[in-house]
């Protein structure tokens, strides 16, 4: 009888301890699947974000193109025609100077206008395999004249073992020209005789097989408000600028599967570009 | 120097006013046309130089009215304007034969820089 008891208990103390493991099977794979919802939840919520803002780009880019048409033919006439009569009017002629200066204002919308252009277009990327460091090089030639001008004293850092990127060079020259512009432009609030320092960097992130493009500034820096909407179409710190420039840079390192971001201080302001690097077969 | 025959289209009647008073005053003859019908009658009883058209027209694709413009008169050399950046129009208005685009906004030496490329002539 004293037998059957402790055979009863044995079985019942191995049915419990089933149940125990059982339960902390069950408690663990509930864990992990609490954690993959909330990573879902996590993932579906970025996603929805970049649908809503593609969707704002994509409504922002057909309200554009619409705009740009109507507003091209008023400001055809409008420029070609200060432009004609300044022109053909005396230097000492009253009404020089305020055409002088209708000139200076309509080709500043003239310009703005090119630039929307430039952001709302669908040109179509051409992508091959490019030396990234070639096109850094090729965007800072092309305006060494400002940056003397400017007397802005710049270097170059490139690393030689980032591998190619498969991208469009003239939209990355773009890019990169954009991002030495808005140096430029920064480092030109700071005072006469103080130095005015630009370095551009390349490097390889090995870890990430991706390149990153550094843009370095001593200029006055960027206030943490405006840091956040500094890549927005039509945001500007400048009082003459259209806001374009770094929206355009946006987009055209978002087709690249890359990223840009912006740190800032009033020591200067960081600019960097990450773009994936062509994997090997 | 040369006083052109210039043919303007465009639904845009202040675009056919700019080079009215802007080439017009440097003494070259302006005909300024807005549809297809009178684009078509004017290239069939005119001679000209040189036209300047517009990409977009209401309800009519710019391209297919070069089409019609290039059946008549295909020697006529053709510039298109548009007012906004159309790659596809582009290629396909220049597969019809047009020699230039001239993008809005432009002013008089973009008009002189394409006519001295296009037909050779500096006005």
């Amino acid at each position: 009888m004293h037998a059957i008891f402790i055979a009863a208990d044995l079985i019942l103390l191995v049915v419990l301890a089933w149940f125990f493991i059982q339960n902390i099977r069950l408690n663990h794979a509930l864990k992990e699947k609490n954690l993959q919802l909330e990573a879902a939840i996590k993932e579906l919520k970025a996603t929805q974000v970049k649908l809503m803002d593609s969707g704002k780009k994509g409504a922002l880019a057909a309200l554009s193109a619409g705009l740009l048409h109507q507003i091209s033919q008023p400001i055809t006439a409008i420029h070609g025609f200060v432009r004609f009569m300044k022109k053909e009017m005396d230097i000492n002629s009253p009404f020089y100077k305020p055409v002088c200066i209708m000139d200076e204002q309509s080709f500043y919308i003239k310009d703005m206008l090119a630039n929307l252009m430039e952001l709302i277009r669908h040109r179509k990327i051409q992508k091959t395999q490019i030396n990234i460091n070639t096109v850094i090089h090729r965007s800072v030639n092309l305006l060494l004249d400002e940056l003397r001008i400017r007397r802005i004293g710049w270097d170059i850092q490139l690393d030689d073992s980032v591998p190619f990127i498969f991208g469009d060079a003239l939209h990355l020259q773009q890019v990169f020209m954009n991002l030495v512009i808005n140096a430029m432009e920064a480092l030109s609030e700071i005072p006469h005789g103080a130095p005015r320092t630009l370095l551009v960097t390349s490097k390889y992130d090995i870890e990430n097989h991706q390149a990153i493009i550094i843009f370095k500034d001593n200029g006055p820096g960027i206030a943490n408000e405006h840091q956040a909407k500094i890549f927005d179409p039509f945001f500007s710190t400048k009082p003459q600028g259209s806001g374009i420039g770094l929206a355009l840079c946006h987009d055209l390192v978002n087709e690249h599967g890359g990223s840009i971001s912006v740190e800032s201080n009033h020591d200067g302001t960081i600019f960097t570009v990450k773009l994936p690097c062509v994997r090997l077969a | 120097m040369k006083h052109l025959n210039i043919l303007v289209v465009d639904d845009k009647k202040v675009i056919g006013d700019f080079f009215d008073l802007t080439m017009g005053y440097y003494g070259h003859h302006i005909t300024m046309v807005h549809d297809l019908p009178d684009t078509l009658k004017a290239v069939k009883h005119h001679q000209f130089d040189i036209a300047f058209m517009d990409v977009m027209m209401p309800g009519r694709d710019g391209v297919e009215v070069l089409k019609e413009v290039k059946a008549i008169a295909p020697g006529l050399p053709v510039v298109m304007m548009s007012g906004y950046s159309l790659d596809e129009k582009r290629r396909q208005a220049s597969l019809l034969g047009a020699v230039h685009c001239l993008k809005k906004p432009f002013e008089v030496d973009d008009i002189r820089r394409v006519v001295k490329e296009t037909i050779g002539q500096e006005i």
